[in-house]
């Protein structure tokens, strides 16, 4: 995702982001040749053809380029039992629910979701399947807002247990600012219910925040500038009770929590003072956001690119996980030159559109809650007493023994396939197979047959949470490792070599003798491959599982952790 | 650029055919011309002008004039 050297097209990300673009400006923008092409098959009761002529202009925010094909008008859907031929990344269920107003919304919601499992079964079609929801206030015969919200539970239910099934909530689109959703004109000359300003939201929200969700690497961190960006005014000169705070300065902070809330990490880069800072977070109390927000703080005159590269090691993440928002144009092609990963959001300086733009920025959508957002922000504060802990710590011994560490470790366990399917794509340090799993794949590796282990962190200083996973499949004698995953917020503590030892002896306990690896490298994967490299330094494909077992047990045979299974 | 070029340059993206703005063009000359394609052509028509045409009227288009009428009325 990110933009290289030279900064990215201001108007155009207000355009698209900040208010409703114009259908004549989305049609204005010359397609253009992106770095990546997604294709979308579309099984359709009702014309997609208006929603997909708009979602392509959504897609140069993150580089990408869409292919749609769409089926002909089928109320049965029948085309989602076509066998597969791989010819596309994304299936999309695109139905006018009107049509089944017949049955009972739990029964509609049950035929849908029975028809993709089906068609997985039929087709082995394993791509990620879109399934839109029904918007309240159509005034169709029949179709009640009951009705339609009692479809909308059961369809929230149904996506909810089924693997790589998503929603597409035209409800919550509804309720968000556009009071006109229907358009019965539109109705009455193709059967298509939506407004033109429905439309383009709804193009907005598959092209800039579901497509890039279901395909690319997300955003972890977003970092933001102080003056004329959290508020209007200069701190250094205005103090910190001179700044003006307006709503959209509110709305932007609120914004900013709920992304916290959602997962996300705050950090505040900013040439300022640090007393005044701490001065002006303590002092005005309309601030919706405290300094205790920001799991990583640089305030200081130094370099932004080098803060916000700083920023990304103290949190062991790569820079392209940064959202840098501020309001100097200047500023930011100086982080697009210093630090080129880093994705730029310029501020406007009454807030309101930097909260709508964070509001629907590519990468910062979540197709489902995030499993361990709340430990976050608390665990990446930690690390830095941690830091100071190994400073003062006569060896690394001592300082791990302080730490008073418990690993829990779950065999199998189903209850984490949502934060496993998680990490696996979101993991990109310590990530040695790069399997990227999808949830059905999470699914597999967890039946029988297989060793999934999710591994779970805490120590004196903060809970961690799942932080790790070793996934093998078993065949006889021979095991192959999947996967092996590690937060980058849970290195540094040699938890990844306790539970790999621990691993191969379970896997010695079920009787296997080889270990089949196939790490793959990648741009950013180099912990996890020197990792292995301690234990494999030939590089061997395949290896007898004692030789590796007693290499990786002598390692850590000093590790001070607790360790706590769960089978 | 006179309304009746605005409009024949919104027919001729949508249809994707070259279309002069001195002559007529009728639903009947494109194939394309088509429920969604009325329908985008409206759209963008509404869009172009800031009008909003009552239902009747985006049924009964049927050609460049038609659309100029309506421009020239909410003018």
């Amino acid at each position: 995702m990110a933009f290289g050297k030279a900064p990215p097209d201001w108007r155009l990300q207000h355009t698209l982001l900040a208010g409703l673009p114009r259908g004549s400006a989305l049609r204005a923008l010359a397609k253009v040749s992106a770095g990546r092409k997604l294709r979308l098959r579309c099984e359709r009761s009702m014309p997609f053809e208006l929603v997909s002529d708009f979602v392509g202009p959504f897609m140069r925010l993150w580089d990408a380029e869409i292919a749609v094909s769409v089926s002909d008008y089928d109320p049965s859907l029948a085309g989602v039992l076509r066998r597969g031929r791989g010819e596309e990344d994304v299936l999309l269920l695109w139905i006018d629910w009107r049509l089944h107003r017949a049955m009972a919304p739990e029964q509609a919601a049950r035929w849908v979701i029975d028809l993709v499992a089906a068609g997985r079964g039929a087709s082995g079609n394993g791509v990620p399947v879109l399934i839109n929801d029904w918007p309240q206030g159509g005034g169709t015969a029949g179709v009640t807002d009951s009705w339609v919200a009692a479809l909308g539970a059961a369809l929230e239910e149904g996506t909810r247990n089924l693997a790589d099934c998503h929603l597409v909530r035209l409800e919550r689109l509804r309720k968000e600012e556009y009071p006109a959703f229907f358009d019965p004109r539109n109705d009455e000359v193709a059967h298509y219910p939506f407004s033109q300003a429905a439309t383009v939201h709804i193009a907005r929200h598959l092209g800039a925040q579901m497509l890039p969700a279901l395909v690319m690497p997300r955003l972890k961190v977003v970092a933001v500038d102080l003056d004329h960006t959290l508020y209007e005014g200069v701190l250094g000169e205005d103090g910190p009770g001179g700044v003006r705070v307006g709503p959209g300065h509110q709305a932007l902070q609120r914004r900013l929590l709920l992304l916290k809330e959602a997962g996300f990490i705050l950090a505040l880069c900013s040439r300022n003072e640090r007393v005044d800072v701490e001065r002006l977070f303590a002092q005005r109390k309309e601030f919706a956001l405290s300094l205790a927000d920001f799991a990583a703080v640089r305030v200081d005159w130094g370099s932004k690119p080098d803060n916000l590269l700083s920023i990304a090691a103290q949190l062991n993440l790569h820079p392209s996980a940064i959202l840098f928002v501020d309001d100097n144009p200047a500023e930011l092609a100086r982080v697009a030159e210093g630090a080129p990963e880093v994705e730029l959001v310029l501020a406007d300086p009454s807030g309101e559109g930097t909260a709508a733009i964070l509001s629907r920025h590519p990468g910062l959508f979540r197709l489902r809650a995030d499993a361990s957002s709340a430990l976050r922000t608390q665990d990446l504060q930690a690390n830095q007493q941690r830091e100071r802990l190994r400073a003062a710590a006569a060896d690394p011994a001592e300082y791990l023994a302080r730490l008073g560490m418990v690993v829990d470790l779950f065999e199998n366990h189903a209850e984490h396939a949502s934060r496993i399917h998680e990490l696996s794509n979101k993991t990109n340090q310590f990530n040695l197979c790069l399997a990227r799993l999808s949830e059905q794949e999470v699914a597999r590796l967890l039946g029988p047959g297989n060793l999934t282990l999710s591994i779970a962190l805490r120590d004196a200083l903060s809970d961690s949470g799942v932080v790790a996973v070793l996934a093998f499949e078993i065949s006889g004698r021979r095991a192959r490792l999947v996967e092996f995953l590690m937060s980058c917020r849970a290195l540094g503590r040699e938890v990844e070599a306790v539970a790999f030892s621990w691993a191969l002896g379970r896997l010695s306990d079920l009787g296997c003798e080889l270990l089949e690896i196939q790490a793959r490298e990648g741009p950013r994967n180099q912990p996890a491959l020197e990792f292995l490299h301690r234990f494999v330094p030939n590089g061997e494909r395949e290896v007898p599982l004692a030789r590796l077992r007693e290499a990786a047990g002598r390692d850590v045979q000093r590790h001070p952790a607790e360790i706590r299974v769960h089978r | 650029m006179t309304s009746r070029e605005r409009i024949a340059a919104i027919l001729s993206e949508i249809l994707g055919v070259p279309i002069d703005a001195a002559q007529e063009y009728a639903r009947e000359q494109a194939e394309n011309w088509d429920s969604l394609n009325h329908l985008r052509i409206v759209l963008a028509f509404e869009e172009e002008f800031g009008v909003s045409l009552q239902p009747e009227e985006v049924v009964a288009v049927r050609c460049l004039s038609d659309l100029e009428r309506l421009a020239q009325r909410t003018a």
